[in-house]
This record gives C-alpha cells, structure tokens and sequence, in this order.
C-alpha cells in the first residue's frame, strides 16, 4: 500500500484556510453592535413605561404613605439651615408656591446643606435639599421661587418615585437576566444613558410646574425666572451632542421653552424682585463643613 | 421622538467611545495574525513532503527501521477585540467566527511544530489532536484567555533500501 498525496490539492488547501469564515471582523462588530442598540433602545423604552406605569397607578394614599415611611431615614449629614431666618424665609416661600400649586398639603421639608456644589434636590419623604453653594447664586427672589416650584414638580410628577421604580426594575433586569461581564456592563451601561433621557423630559415638565405655581404667587411679576439658567452660561456650552448625554435639558433650551411659555401665557416683567438684605450674610453663616 | 433620537445618540456615544478603545487592539491583533499565516503557509509548503495521516496501521511495502512518538503543541492568546466580538456573537448565537482563525492557527502550527520535531521521518501516523482552553477563562473577563493545541503521532522512518550493486 502506497500514500499517496496529491501537491496541488494540498497548495490550494494551505493558501484557502478553509476553516475560517471570511466576514469581515470589524463588519461584523458594526452589525452586532447595531443590533444591540436596538435592543437597548426597546430595552429601555419597555423598561422606563414599565415603571411609569406602575408609579401612575399607585393610589396618592401610597405615595403618600411612601414618603412618610422615607422620612423617617435620618439625614445625618445633612443639618437644617442654620439661620432661624433663613430656613423661615425659605419654608414660607415654599408653602406659598405649595398652597396655590395643585399639590396635596402635605408636610416637605427643606434642608440646607454645605456644599459648595450649586444643585438642587428632590428626595424621597417629600424632602427638598438645597446646597449652599447655589443659594449664593440666587440673586432674586422669584429665581428662587423657580427652584423651589421646580423641585415641588418633581413631586407633583412622581418623578422621584419613577427614578425609583426603574432602578429596581433595571436592578431586577440587569441582575437576574444579563452575563456579568463586559457586554453586561456595556448594555448596562447604556440603558442607564438612555433611561436619563427620559428624567430630561421629567426636567423641563417640573420647570413648567415652576412658572405656573410663580404666577400663581407672584402674579403680576414673571421677572428673573430665566435668570438662574443664563447665568452661567458656560457650563454646557460643550459639544452639541453632550448635552443629549445631561439628565438636564441645556440651559438655553429650558430658557428658550420658559420664554415661550411666559409669551404663552402673556406674563409681563415688572422691576426685579428682591432677596431679603440679610440674604448673603446668613448665607456665609451656613459653614463650609460637609459635602454632599 | 426627541427622546428617541437623544437614546441613539446616547448608545452611539458609548459605542462610538469603545470602538476607539478597540481599533488599536484590531490593528495590533491583524498585523500579528497575518505574520503569523505568512509563517504557517510557508512552512506548510515547505513540510509537504512529510505527510501526516490518521491512519492507524501501515501495510508499507518497504520495511520500516524505526517509529517513535513525536509532538507538536502551542498556545495562543486572544487578542481583546476578538474577545470583544465572540462577547457580543454570545449574546444571539451564531459562528463565533473571531475565534475560528484563532484555532485553525493553533491547530496548524502544532502540526507543523510536530512535524518539524521529525525531519528525518518520511510519514506521520495515527495524527491526533487535543485543544484546550488554559484555565477555562477563554470567555471570562479580567482573566487571560488562551487555547493549546496538542497535536502528536507516529513518525515513521523507513531503511535506506539497498542499492543493488552492494547486495
């Protein structure tokens, strides 16, 4: 018995590599990774609905009840404004844009913090937390009254809840049902970019929240609302495309959306609407101590 | 709809951010495959005259002075982006085809390192393969993924026939 083998077929085999596909690699990648954007985008939109769906049809008795209970969680770090003065003017103000808002009465609190960050927030226990750092920013009082109308939006939407929900239910999805490797975390990773999308959204309704419950207070006097957002107009004046990526809307689209509104509603701008004359000084007194 | 177009932006962002990451290791990890095939099909040509068969027994009509064992084994890595992609191929299934030029250049080059372990032999019988992944973490994160492969067989020398003229 002899071998025998033949050369040619044997070349051809060495130079065809039969056992690999010829698609390209980096076809390929674009492809997968189109395909898994889509599924992120349906991901989300399924998921963001979902808990939509499930805050709007909780009753006010359990919201209510929800925000009872969180209040109870202490807030160590965080001290109550440490001017009598202040923290009266800040919670007159607020029950002010409470009473004429289509808010239930019920009992938020404000708090002070130290932080030198200029933000603001909403929490869980009909909790409103502002920072040092931007009530020296405030320079009228009809900006701060926007602040505080934007964060009782925030309430009056549920949004706080909302955030809650799909993070649980992202936790629930994510947790149970993704790999725990790259591509996990990658999906992750860009739901959660997505699912920010929609707080833009919850954004700019809690703004025009602010300005209805303002004119209600103030009517008469819509001075200084837009104030707070050209200010610092540097801040986001980024890449286009970046501000897609911020929980907020960019400060010239809330500007632009609140100035057409105002027109809407045929608001007029009488003088500028003034701090108390202790403002900075009790400001200094907060303290710089902790940081959020 | 402007949610929409900010999610696709958003996802296009990300990805658009690790395709930067992954171009390099593309890049690093084609140049080093292609050397490595140029090598493969070189030595390949150049080993046909050593033929190595499966075949278990040889009714050889010329008499055999000598057999032994000879092996072949090597192992490669995985370059990140070929990670990358069989990670996201896991997702929906299909051919894992990144890791397909990964094995058939293990495989190949063990048989040739095999073969270039004989020059002597005229024939290698009974060829037989192993692979296996080093660690079993081919598809795990943070952790090296590389497969060996093993290949080994039968060289088999035969005598020198005598020339008439001395017999």
């Amino acid at each position: 018995m002899s071998l025998h083998l033949d050369p040619e077929a044997h070349q051809a085999l060495i130079e065809d590599g039969g056992n690999i596909s010829k698609t390209s690699p980096l076809k390929m990648l674009l492809q997968l990774m189109a395909g898994l954007i889509l599924a992120i985008v349906i991901m989300v939109m399924v998921l963001v609905s979902l808990s939509e769906l499930v805050v709007s049809i909780l009753p006010d008795s359990a919201v209510r009840r929800i925000h009872h209970l969180a209040r109870a969680l202490p807030l160590e770090e965080v001290l109550p404004a440490s001017s009598e003065k202040l923290q009266t003017y800040l919670e007159t103000l607020l029950s002010e844009l409470i009473s004429k808002s289509d808010l239930k009465d019920e009992d938020y609190e404000i708090r002070v913090v130290s932080s030198k960050e200029i933000n603001a927030y909403a929490m869980l226990g009909n909790r409103i937390l502002l920072t040092k750092g931007l009530l020296s920013k405030v320079e009228s009082r009809n900006e701060l009254a926007m602040i505080l109308g934007h964060e009782l939006g925030h309430f009056h939407s549920r949004d706080i809840l909302k955030g809650f929900s799909t993070q649980a239910i992202s936790i629930l999805a994510f947790g149970f049902l993704m790999p725990a490797d790259g591509v996990g975390d990658l999906i992750q990773q860009g739901a959660q970019m997505g699912m920010l999308q929609f707080s833009r959204n919850q954004e700019s309704r809690a703004d025009q929240f602010a300005l209805k419950a303002l004119t209600r207070v103030f009517p008469g006097n819509s001075s200084g609302v837009t104030d707070f957002f050209t200010r610092d107009k540097d801040d986001l004046s980024g890449l286009a495309f970046l501000k897609f990526l911020s929980t907020h809307p960019g400060n010239e689209e809330r500007v632009r959306n609140l100035e057409a509104s105002m027109k809407m509603m045929e608001l007029i701008q009488l003088g500028e609407t003034r701090l108390p004359e202790w403002w900075d000084s009790e400001i200094e007194k907060i303290g710089s101590g902790s940081e959020l | 709809m402007e949610i929409l177009l900010g999610l696709f932006i958003a996802l296009l962002a990300i990805f658009f951010q690790l395709a930067v990451t992954l171009i390099p290791f593309y890049v690093i990890g084609r140049v080093l495959e292609n050397r490595h095939y140029k090598s493969i099909k070189e030595r390949e040509k150049l080993s046909l005259k050593l033929p190595a068969v499966n075949l278990k027994r040889l009714n050889s009509l010329r008499e055999i002075e000598r057999t032994e064992l000879v092996s072949g084994s090597v192992v490669i890595s995985l370059d990140y982006f070929k990670r990358f992609l069989a990670m996201l191929r896991n997702l929906v299934g299909g051919r894992v085809s990144s890791y397909e030029s990964l094995l058939d250049r293990a495989r190949r080059e063990a048989i040739l390192r095999m073969k270039e372990s004989c020059p002597g032999a005229d024939l290698i019988l009974n060829l037989k393969m192993e692979t296996s992944a080093i660690g079993k973490s081919a598809d795990q994160r943070k952790t090296i993924g590389s497969i060996e492969a093993l290949a080994y067989g039968t060289a088999v020398y035969y005598r020198e026939p005598k020339s008439r003229e001395e017999s």
